[in-house]
């Protein structure tokens, strides 16, 4: 039954033919990505994921004697709306690494170091030819055990709290996200912006603070203290925090999460206060609320970390590669949560 | 760096003295779970589930010659709230696997065809010892090209339009999951109650809504068809269904899905009705906005679908097994924006 739809299936002859391009340019794209025009390789990265055209996989493991497998553990849910991200980086991941022929080997673990006893177990077998490591933290010493063990990764996520690391890692910018949003609001009139966080001593959670802090300094304002609530992630807590904000006068809050501006959002509707809300990770309960989010580029990620790994699995890495991305801010007025207009200007 | 957590992570020995079951029996619940009476495999894979208990794959895989992989196609990023159950169950799955010793072979595919294609390919080369599918359909050539080509599966849905398929499956029974949300409503005092469902209510949505109108009282049948409206899965396709579904007199909603009900939920809230809502999936959306939600056990479907796996695998399965699952009914009174059922 697959026979009939053979002959429709992309080759890299018709896609280059397709994009306008040689067949060797969409091989490197697909192989040897570094040596392509960063705008062409966009271009024919492109054309290749929607094609949906794969690169023979059988072909390559036995010219290569590589599996063409990169191993991922996959982290626990908390069955939040935060945590989800993930499981759209995940999508993202496969999509992209199937465009460069890979697939991935998919595992839970205890902890790290048995996530570290899998890689190496995986990896010493040729099971996999490299790994992508996720949920970074300032104590993680898994690059270290990789790197001494010779197994090949990229991170998602930067080494938090190591500046001395030097192994290659792609993240996501969260500072710029927020700093985005609070200009956003600033630009709306409001000033006095609030910021709804996790407690201290999160990576993620400290540098989406940072980028509140520096955009409200920008503009003047010195009663930062004042205007932060820092509560643990959940909606009950975001509309306490909401509350606890509104009493520090407050105009509108950024907050780390779209659970917390769910919350937040929710109690400022059930108590009748027009406050502009703005969350992050444009998770789908944001999008189907009509809540204004800050949206990682998980495509642009899953794209950076596939060539690093690529680039460094042929051996062609020149240098640590480090690529840090910048969110989105993506509005949502027709939604039903609208950002309210600015309240009048004393 | 190991070796601190290496001492406190489980064996079989302590696993078993923690259970209070032989060690043997421990083994049997991992690597021939149909050896052991059901009470007993439940209560020794919880335990090893919470452990984190992982089979030693080094020598399994060379006594074997297995790849101790399982294949799964991952579908694209759909962005929805709906969709991202599939991605709920990923997480159970690669959990259970893992309690079986198993990891997970993960690859996207444009189409069934070309998923068909990647499955065979790794059978072939030993890179997977079975495949998992998910999102069956009416018409899914899948089941039939696996068995002719000897690859084993287990389908996570049923074979819709086909009951005589012969495959194994583990599914989720819908129907019994909305026909329990309109008994609740009913018991609540309700009669008309509606049912906002998809303009596109193939396989399981389908499903969904024949519990809903089976369970209907008898006073209302006649007017089952004035009180269903189908639209597109999204909040404001449910917001425009609960006025309408208002406006026939509908007192009550059960919904298709959680986006469905959350728009309906923001419906009620603004024209201030007093309208109980059950959305369905129990998503974390609807959990964080404290609506009432039919649950589908992921867990156990994961559990049935490895033990399923690990019958066909150790050839020890007689005949094709279906496995139907009773979702669970959760009812929510708080968060931020309660379906107000508390006025009866």
């Amino acid at each position: 039954m697959t026979a009939a739809s053979l002959p429709q299936r992309p080759t890299l002859v018709t896609l280059a033919r397709h994009i306008g391009v040689s067949r060797q340019t969409v091989s490197n794209v697909i192989n040897a990505p570094h040596l392509v025009k960063p705008s062409t390789r966009e271009r024919v990265l492109k054309a290749v994921i929607e094609s949906g055209y794969r690169p023979s996989v059988a072909a390559r493991t036995l010219r290569t004697n590589r599996s063409m497998m990169l191993g991922l553990r996959l982290f626990p849910i908390n069955n939040g709306i935060t945590r989800a991200v993930m499981d759209r980086f995940l999508h993202q991941l496969a999509t992209i690494a199937h465009a460069h022929g890979y697939r991935l080997t998919l595992f839970t673990a205890a902890d790290d170091s048995e996530e570290l006893d899998q890689l190496l177990e995986l990896a010493q077998r040729g099971a996999i030819d490299g790994c992508v490591l996720t949920d970074t933290s300032a104590t993680d010493n898994r690059p270290e055990v990789l790197a001494a063990e010779g197994v090949q990764f990229v991170s998602f996520g930067r080494p938090w709290g190591q500046p001395g690391a030097t192994h290659p890692w792609v993240d996501v910018d969260g500072g710029a996200g927020t700093a985005k949003a609070t200009a956003h609001l600033q630009s709306l009139g409001h000033e006095r912006i609030g910021f709804l966080g996790w407690p201290t001593g999160s990576g993620v959670g400290d540098d989406r603070h940072s980028g509140w802090l520096r955009t409200l300094s920008a503009a003047g304002r010195a009663d930062a203290d004042v205007l932060t609530v820092r509560v643990e992630d959940g909606t009950r807590a975001g509309a306490q925090g909401m509350h606890q904000l509104l009493e520090a006068g407050a105009t509108a809050i950024v907050c780390t999460s779209d659970t917390l501006a769910l919350g937040a959002a929710s109690a400022a509707q059930k108590v009748g206060i027009a406050l502009p809300v703005i969350g992050f990770d444009d998770t789908p309960t944001a999008a189907a609320l009509g809540m204004s989010s800050v949206a990682q580029p998980l495509e642009e990620a899953a794209v950076a970390i596939l060539e690093a790994l690529v680039a460094i699995l042929t051996g062609r890495a020149v240098e640590p590669r480090t690529t840090l991305l910048k969110p989105d801010l993506v509005l949502r007025a027709e939604g039903l949560f609208r950002i309210p207009q600015p309240p009048e200007r004393n | 760096m190991a070796s601190p957590t290496a001492q406190q992570r489980p064996t079989l020995v302590s696993l078993a003295r923690e259970v209070g079951v032989s060690r043997q029996t421990v083994a049997n619940v991992i690597n021939a779970p149909h050896l052991v009476k059901p009470s007993t495999r439940e209560r020794v894979l919880k335990a090893i589930l919470e452990s984190g208990y992982r089979p030693s794959l080094v020598g399994r895989t060379q006594r074997t010659n297995r790849s101790m992989m399982l294949g799964l196609r991952l579908l694209p990023l759909h962005g929805g709230v709906t969709r991202a159950v599939m991605d709920r169950f990923l997480h159970f799955l690669a959990k259970v696997a893992h309690a079986h010793g198993y990891r997970l072979t993960l690859f996207t595919a444009a189409d069934t065809n070309e998923e068909l294609a990647q499955l065979l390919e790794l059978a072939q080369k030993g890179a997977i010892d079975a495949a998992i599918l998910t999102d069956t359909t009416d018409g899914d050539a899948r089941p039939d090209v696996l068995a002719a080509e000897r690859v084993n599966f287990v389908a996570f849905g049923r074979p819709w339009g086909r009951p005589e398929s012969a495959h194994s499956w583990v599914d989720v029974d819908g129907a019994a999951g909305t026909a329990a949300a309109t008994s609740y409503l009913i018991a609540a005092g309700h009669e008309r109650i509606g049912f906002l469902g998809w303009r596109d209510m193939t396989g399981g949505g389908e499903d969904r809504r024949i519990g809903w109108e089976r369970t209907l009282p008898r006073s209302v049948t006649a007017e089952a068809g004035r009180l269903f409206v189908g639209l597109e899965d999204s909040a404001e396709d449910g917001f425009a269904g609960a006025q309408r579904l208002a406006e026939t007199g509908a007192t009550a909603l059960v919904c298709a899905s959680d986006v469905l009900a959350m728009g309906a939920a923001a419906c009620v809230r603004s024209s201030g009705q007093n309208l109980p809502i059950i959305g369905f999936d129990d998503t974390p959306a609807a959990a964080a906005l404290g609506l009432s939600s039919v649950a589908q056990p992921l867990e156990e479907a994961a559990v049935e679908i490895l033990a399923t796996l690990v019958a066909i695998l150790a050839d020890t399965q007689e005949a094709p097994t279906h496995t139907l699952l009773s979702p669970k009914l959760v009812i929510r009174s708080g968060g931020p924006c309660r379906p107000p059922e508390d006025r009866v």
